[in-house]
């Protein structure tokens, strides 16, 4: 996934106005869909057969179905701690039907189920950042349909997916995408404020992810996932305080 | 009859104990009975499911059918929900385009508020998906622009359609595809638990794209993903995930990758799975960014031009025998006298079921497109394994040739050579097009006939091929090269049908009726020249007609004759052989008569004797000799240029029905052994008798053996029996008939059989499987 190159700032909203806790969610099925592609990239794997991959996605769907997201009382922290071991209990359910469903199955076979040893943490986070940024990339598009005259997702994904072009070479592209002549003093206005937006929304989405979104706790996330370095130049001096997202200097 | 914005077609899934209800309930809407809504007389109830009940009613204004769908009481009773549908309708009703189901009005009762739309009866995708399996990618490919087209209209006016799968695509009584319940009626009020609200689910959630099923906002893609989706289920006859369970799509959508249709139809070409494969992204920016973008796509498939052509768009539209097509029934397919009578009332088959709206069902275009492309790119053989090698690429070929191998192609009834013929000649047209769309009258009725013989041969099944008549069928003869299809009738109109022997078109009337005299006929043949036939007639005579004058005569059956039982022609001359039935029996009787049908004269006294009537006939290949069949339990076999008798054997059937193989080693002989229906083998030369098989279904009238001598088709009650005349064992029993088989005839090539019965059906079967060699066990 092609990530951005943040520059340019400008004064926003902090977190806390930001939606609530995710146990909360009014529609959680929703929630899980949004992380779905995560879910079923890293079934993916280390369960080979892609059927096993669905049965676990049918499993874990039925879970989520019947008793709800997770009852408030037990959750605590990120969203994506709860996902993976709810993913992986469903796959070591699966794992242990499929062994012990068998005629002549060895107790090995089944004592090698419970002892299955999954993937690192870092296949389920890779997976997981990818679908935060693409949920930021796609809210960054819906901001340009909704506004019209900004470009500022095309400038963006422009400059992102072509690294070696100059500004003048990428507002030229742009122009030819958004049938209008652009030049490069607006492409780089427009691009500063894509970078800006892009770092609100990521803190937006990565909150959404947290049972309690403290600036802290966003900033460890963000950490976490890789993407600090998008919303960095945008704290404010009181971020751990305030939550705030500023225009850099 | 189906109608325009007909409900949300919800499936039907079971009902699970844990999960979401599967089973949407059915919204609360007032139900009418005949009453009247505004100036909207409600005549009908058209359908009802889950998002309301659908009515036909006139407008007793403008005098006109329309469509009236009542909201269901939650949208109604919701502010917010009205005001929006309200918003959508006016917007949808500014929307005019031939694609998409008209709204003509919005008006409200007491209860609830109402919608008025465009009558679409013509059925719609998801009723022949249901029928027929999947469309064929060509078809499928047609349905979707149209639907693209229509939706580009729509976006282009601010709407989105969120619902768009097979039942919301309909099709007029005109053939016209139309997208149906745009942006209505839908719960647009009801935010988020849209797809996760226990016990509820608005429509189906299989083509829903994956934004829907996280409840984000939708945009125009919403609708380019659902049309990816249908055009996967067109495609395959399936939706691209089937789990029963709505969740399970829903994550689906959301996480699984896009199915190949070609693990299902392995015929689809890679150019559709990979236009399905982009619309369905996961990611919308990553799909086709407009209907209309993706209408191109789809025009590149059917335009045969490479993805990066330039230029003028040429005219993409596929040509109108795309929607024609015959519904296929229990019994098999069924066309109606309607078809094969343009513009006559339909005839009704007796067990068959009305025919309702059709899409494309034939496989006219099976694998149609892909042989073009093959002419096109490669030049010589089509796509299909059985492909024989054919002429040069169409480049390089006139059109007398090409017009000489489409006539070969549908003389040889081979469904492969038709295809690439209709290939050949659709390129051909293309090119041939004049500015103004006019197309040369030669390639135009070449393309059609090739259209025809092509449609009317895949309808012709092992399951049969019913024609339906308005009483029995007492001969159905095909003319010795094939191109006529004579059906004689006793009762109705009587006289006697004539079809094209290779499209099923009606080609005209023998002994139509004139004024209150019928002629009945009893039996038919054609003479060797496929010119003339003659037919004995339940007036006891036997009367001919040259079929290019129109010309009849009778023959003079002679004092003592009570009458005529079968005639016969002569495989290579001019004579015309009647068994026949004299008043009283025995020695000097006359049972037999010839004559010669240029002089009406008979060339030489009979002195064949047989003591009974002689209801059985057959010449031996080389027209050199007959046998003759009779109540006395003897085949005569005698010179039919000499009348001097060659031999003679005792059956001791009571004979009913005679053939001769064609190689002319031996003679079949169907009778009544005191009362059970038997055939026997006879070794023609040596005059032994091979084998007696039993007939277990009932009299056999009628037997045949194919011109090739490798099968032989009896009439055994209602049933016929193909047997192997090599080694005289029973092959198939094909069943169908609900009474006597009265005729069976094989057709030159294309291992059909034709067969009359009593039911009032001539059927027409595919034997091809019987004629090859069995793989031993």
């Amino acid at each position: 996934m092609s990530e951005a190159t943040p520059q340019t700032p400008t004064p926003r909203a902090g977190i806390d106005q930001i939606s609530t806790r995710w146990p909360l969610i009014r529609d959680p099925i929703a929630f899980v869909f949004r992380y779905a592609p995560a879910i079923r990239g890293y079934l993916g794997v280390f369960l080979k057969d892609p059927h096993d991959v669905e049965d676990v996605c049918q499993t874990f769907m039925l879970r989520v179905v019947e008793r709800g997201v997770v009852e408030e009382a037990v959750l605590r922290g990120r969203f994506r701690d709860y996902l993976i071991a709810a993913v992986r209990n469903a796959a070591l359910a699966h794992l242990r039907r499929r062994v012990t469903g068998r005629p002549g199955a060895l107790l090995a076979e089944v004592a090698a189920v419970d002892s299955f040893v999954f993937p690192d943490d870092e296949e389920w986070l890779s997976r997981w950042r990818r679908v935060v940024l693409t949920g930021v990339w796609e809210a960054l598009e819906n901001h340009e349909r909704d506004h019209p005259g900004n470009f500022g997702h095309t400038a963006l994904r422009a400059m992102v997916d072509h690294p070696d072009e100059d500004s003048t070479e990428l507002a030229a592209r742009v122009s030819r995408t958004c049938g209008r002549t652009v030049r490069p003093e607006a492409f780089r206005k427009q691009v500063s404020r894509a970078r800006r937006l892009f770092a609100e929304l990521l803190v937006a989405e990565t909150s959404r992810t947290l049972d309690d979104p403290t600036p802290l706790k966003v900033e460890e996330e963000l950490i976490d996932l890789g993407v600090m370095k998008y919303v960095r130049p945008y704290l404010s001096a009181d971020w751990r305080t305030s939550g705030n997202l500023v225009d850099p200097d | 009859m189906d109608v325009s914005g007909s409900p949300s077609q919800s499936p039907i899934l079971p009902k699970r104990k844990r999960a979401v209800s599967a089973i949407p309930p059915v919204r609360e809407t007032p139900d009418l009975g005949r009453e009247r809504l505004g100036r909207y007389a409600v005549t009908g109830q058209l359908g009802r499911g889950g998002m309301g009940i659908v009515y036909e009613a006139e407008d007793t204004r403008l005098k006109r059918k329309v469509a009236i769908k009542l909201l269901p009481k939650e949208v109604s009773s919701n502010p917010e929900a009205l005001a929006r549908f309200l918003r959508e309708a006016q917007g949808a009703a500014k929307l005019n385009h031939a694609n998409v189901v008209a709204v003509y009005d919005i008006g409200e009762t007491a209860d609830t508020h109402y919608i008025v739309m465009e009558l679409i009866n013509g059925g719609n995708a998801q009723e022949m998906l249901r029928q027929r399996g999947s469309f064929h990618w060509w078809e499928a490919t047609s349905i979707l622009m149209d639907v693209c087209r229509g939706v580009a209209a729509a976006h282009k006016a601010g709407l989105i359609h969120r619902d768009i799968k097979p039942s919301n695509i309909l099709r007029s009584s005109e053939g016209v595809v139309k997208l149906g319940d745009f942006g209505l009626v839908k719960p647009a009020g009801i935010k988020g638990t849209e797809v996760t609200a226990l016990g509820e689910m608005v429509g189906t959630p299989h083509y829903m794209s994956p934004e829907q099923s996280r409840c984000d906002a939708l945009d125009e893609r919403s609708d380019i993903y659902s049309l990816g989706a249908t055009y996967f289920a067109l495609l395959t006859g399936r939706p691209p995930f089937n789990s029963p369970d709505c969740m399970q799509v829903l994550f689906a959508h959301c996480a699984h990758p896009v199915p190949d249709p070609r693990e299902i139809a392995p015929d689809v070409p890679e150019v559709c799975t990979a236009i399905i494969r982009k619309a369905m992204a996961k990611n919308r920016a990553q799909r086709h960014a407009s209907a209309a973008e993706l209408l191109a796509d789809l025009e590149k498939v059917v335009a045969l031009q490479p993805a990066n052509s330039s230029g003028t768009r040429t005219d993409t539209r596929l040509p109108a025998f795309v929607w024609s097509g015959a519904d296929p029934t229990e019994t098999g397919a069924v066309i109606s006298l309607a078809d094969a009578y343009p513009g006559e009332r339909s005839e009704t088959v007796p067990g068959s079921k009305s025919r309702r709206g059709r899409f494309v069902a034939l496989g006219v275009l099976s694998s149609l497109l892909a042989t073009v492309l093959a002419v096109l790119l490669l030049g010589q053989k089509g796509p299909s394994p059985d492909a024989q090698t054919e002429s040069s690429p169409v480049a390089d070929t006139d059109w007398p040739s090409l017009a000489a191998e489409a006539d070969r192609a549908i003389r040889s009834r081979d469904v492969a050579a038709m295809k690439r013929a209709l290939a050949k000649v659709w390129v051909m047209r293309q090119r041939a097009e004049q500015p103004d769309g006019g197309v040369p009258e030669a390639i135009r009725q070449t393309l059609a006939r090739l259209e025809k013989a092509l449609a009317f041969r895949e309808s012709i099944t092992e399951r049969g091929l019913v024609l339906g008549f308005d009483g029995p069928v007492t001969g159905a003869v095909l003319s010795p090269d094939d191109q006529l299809l004579a059906i004689g009738q006793s009762f109705g109109d009587g006289g006697a049908v004539v079809l094209d022997g290779y499209t099923g078109e009606k080609r005209f009337a023998l002994w139509p009726r004139k004024g209150g005299t019928i002629v009945r006929v009893q039996s038919l043949a054609f003479d060797h020249t496929s010119t003339a036939v003659a037919a004995v007639c339940a007036d006891d005579s036997i009367k001919l007609v040259r079929i290019a004058s129109g010309k009849q005569s009778s023959f003079d059956l002679g004092p003592g004759v009570k009458r005529p039982l079968t005639v016969m022609f002569a495989p290579n001359t001019n004579k015309l052989v009647a068994g026949l039935e004299p008043y009283g029996e025995g020695k000097g009787k006359t049972y037999l008569k010839v004559w010669n049908t240029d002089t009406g004269k008979e060339p030489f006294p009979f002195k064949i004797e047989h003591s009974a009537k002689v209801s059985a006939l057959a010449f031996t290949a080389g027209g050199h000799q007959v046998a003759t069949g009779s109540d006395d339990k003897r085949v005569v076999m005698w010179n039919a240029e000499t009348g001097r008798i060659w031999r003679e054997l005792r059956t001791g059937l009571t004979i009913r029905a005679l053939a001769c193989s064609p190689d002319g080693r031996k003679v079949v002989v169907a009778g009544l052994d005191q009362g059970s229906s038997v055939l026997q083998f006879w070794d023609y030369a040596a005059g032994t008798l091979l084998s007696t098989q039993p007939s277990h279904h009932g009299t056999c009238h009628c037997v045949a053996i194919s011109r090739d001598g490798k099968l032989l088709a009896s009439g055994s009650g209602s049933r016929v029996l193909l047997w192997n005349p090599e080694t005289q064992n029973l092959v198939a029993t094909l069943a169908g008939h609900s009474h006597d088989v009265t005729s069976v005839a094989f057709c030159a090539e294309g291992g059909i059989l034709v067969t009359g019965g009593a039911d009032q059906t001539t059927r027409l079967w595919d034997v091809t499987r019987h004629l090859s060699p069995r793989p031993k066990p």
